[in-house]
């Protein structure tokens, strides 16, 4: 028996990389909407990105490169999730799983009109709200650090973060449009 | 609670038992509601990414009016601008405060550096102190002296005129524009009138030699007033003990300056541990390395030495080696561009007698032991010998005669963001096939 390889279509290193960057935010958010932090989802990342290379003969072409590397990361961050439960509350692997069928429709073009949204929507808050929202992602203790500045409990400042976050998603809907949200 | 609060309170960690139960109930039954789960976790990707942008873009923490998008875009655009001009040394720099560059790295060979200067070939030098731990450095002064720095070397950078070699080896060439450069050392100084001459401090041996290669020198020693001019090539100076003697012999080939070394190997008493035990990242011929911010992925090595191989009574000094070797795991664009090391000294007792193949829990770790040194590698370079030959080093060997001693080495500096996993630095074990393994260097005084 023999087995032919067509060379031609296998994607290179190079062109693994390019794609990869191209939609590296798309599979962060899909690794978040699975996982409970930024730490986990870094890392799910990196050794999904490892996998991907080791596996990339699978890969056929540029275009089935997304729904390839979700299946690879979903597998990762449900391994993550795993070894999680002892110690974290977090959502069950059947509803996970239902939310990664969500998460995988989510393509790269849509997280772009996302943050598109996002840059336009942020400046219609003050430069006080602003900066509590990107808080959370801008170093540890930077929410505790706002709220001993302007004399809140830390909890407090997380109730007026929920508010602004649904005011966030409200300007963000409205940005996108019905056929999105 | 109303859904989306939940899913915000389940995002950022904030949740209890029986709203995460009231939260996977409402998911269920409730596809819009996954669909509005799915979208936060995007919105919340792109809040951090605009974080990480705006972080990148102000680093000076201002206000801005709410509609002014020019402003947003000129304050890059300003800050771009700032920083080209302070690196090709532009006369902003006096404006800004900021010292100015009297000096540039032309070119680094195997060096390793301790150092707060930037050690980078091309890096632009303001005063301050270099410590070339181990390779050959050349540097020229924005007055047109050039030195070539032989390690280990400490140099101490004054102004484009002046310099001053508080230990080690330096060979000067100073063209016509540079007469009048001046090198100082703890014992004198010596004036260049165009020539190329060479300095060797032993801050040990309480001793400076200047040695006059081609041209004209004038070696000072300030204690007695003295000074000497010299003309005829070959003509060294040594200032010691207080006295300024002029000689014939050539410094270089005197053998009572001729250190005798010692070398000892690990004799193959190498480990790495992988903190998630992932055994199949590691291998036996190297030593890798690796920190993240996570901490997931960390790696790190360890090695001993039999100190019982050598008679180590006439230590004069004491330098570990180490080998980079290429690693082809992960990518150097993840790392900053300079990545500094720490090896440490095991000094907890319990662990000194560690098993080849042991895993992260039963391996020494740096807190077991003491700092003795620390070496930069920038992400540029994948090869080459790096070292520390610190006092910490020495003291720590002394203290141990005849003993086995084991050293744990780990990278100090973690990754920046960016695509893909970041790269592991990987050192020669003692079976590694092309480099030498993890050494031991001593240099022994002849009596």
């Amino acid at each position: 028996m023999t087995e032919s390889i067509d060379n031609s279509t296998k994607i290179s290193e190079a062109q693994f990389m390019r794609l990869f960057l191209k939609h590296e935010p798309s599979l962060r958010a899909f690794s978040r909407s699975l996982l409970p932090d930024w730490n986990l989802v870094e890392d799910a990342l990196q050794d999904a990105c490892i996998t991907m290379l080791e596996k990339l003969s699978q890969l056929r072409d540029e275009a089935g490169f997304l729904p390839w590397a979700m299946v690879i990361l979903r597998f990762k961050c449900l391994k993550v999730v795993e070894k999680l439960r002892r110690d974290r509350i977090i959502l069950s692997d059947h509803i996970l799983v239902l939310i990664a069928d969500e998460a995988e429709s989510i393509e790269s073009e849509e997280y772009k009109a996302i943050k598109d949204a996002l840059t336009s929507c942020l400046p219609n808050f003050s430069d006080a709200h602003q900066e509590l929202l990107l808080a959370p992602y801008a170093g540890d203790g930077r929410v505790k650090q706002i709220a001993e500045d302007c004399n809140k409990s830390v909890n407090a400042l997380y109730k007026l973060l929920g508010r602004l976050r649904d005011k966030l998603a409200v300007c963000i809907r409205k940005q996108l449009g019905p056929e999105v949200s | 609670m109303n859904s989306k609060t939940l899913i915000h309170r389940y995002l950022i960690g904030d949740i209890t038992e029986p709203e995460l139960k009231e939260l996977e109930l409402l998911l269920e039954n409730d596809s819009v509601l996954r669909r509005e789960f799915a979208l936060n976790a995007t919105i919340e990707t792109g809040l951090r990414e605009i974080a990480f942008e705006r972080t990148v873009e102000k680093p000076i923490p201002e206000r801005h009016s709410r509609n002014s998008i020019k402003t947003n875009l000129l304050v890059p655009i300003i800050l771009v601008g700032l920083a080209a001009s302070l690196l090709i040394g532009f006369t902003f720099n006096s404006i800004l405060f900021t010292p100015k560059t009297i000096a540039t790295l032309i070119s680094s060979e195997n060096a390793s550096w301790e150092s707060s200067l930037p050690t980078t070939p091309g890096s632009e030098l303001v005063p301050g102190t270099l410590n070339l731990k181990s390779g050959i450095a050349t540097l020229q002064f924005s007055s047109g002296a050039e030195v070539m720095l032989e390690a280990p070397a400490s140099l101490i950078l004054l102004t484009s005129m002046r310099g001053k070699l508080v230990e080690g080896t330096a060979v000067m060439n100073v063209p016509e524009q540079a007469v009048g450069f001046v090198i100082e050392t703890p014992d004198g100084y010596v004036v260049d009138y165009g020539t190329q001459f060479a300095v060797r401090v032993s801050q040990k041996m309480k001793q400076s030699d200047f040695e006059l290669i081609k041209g004209e020198i004038v070696v000072h020693h300030p204690q007695s007033g003295k000074e000497l001019r010299l003309t005829q090539q070959g003509k060294t100076v040594r200032i010691a003990e207080q006295t300024l003697v002029e000689s014939d012999e050539d410094t270089n080939e005197q053998a009572g300056d001729q250190p005798r070394v010692i070398r000892i190997g690990t004799r193959r008493r190498t480990n790495s541990v992988h903190r998630e035990g992932k055994t199949q990242f590691l291998h036996r011929d190297l030593l890798s390395v690796k920190k993240t911010n996570s901490g997931r992925h960390d790696q790190y090595s360890f090695f001993s030495f039999d100190l019982s191989e050598a008679n180590l009574k006439q230590v004069d000094s004491a330098n570990l080696r180490l080998n980079l070797v290429h690693s082809n795991r992960g990518y150097a664009a993840r790392l900053p561009k300079i990545n500094r090391f720490a090896i440490y000294g095991l000094t907890n007792q319990d662990n000194e007698n560690w098993e080849i193949g042991c895993e992260w829990n039963a391996a020494p770790k740096p807190e077991d032991g003491v700092l003795l040194g620390t070496f930069e590698i920038p992400r540029s370079q994948q090869r080459g010998t790096f070292s520390i030959n610190t006092e910490q080093l020495q003291s720590f060997i002394n203290s141990r005669p005849g003993r086995k001693i084991t050293f744990i080495l780990v990278r100090e500096t973690t990754q920046i963001e960016g695509f893909g996993p970041g790269l592991t630095h990987t050192f020669a074990s003692a079976s590694h096939p092309e480099a030498v393994g993890p050494t031991l260097e001593f240099s022994l005084r002849k009596d």
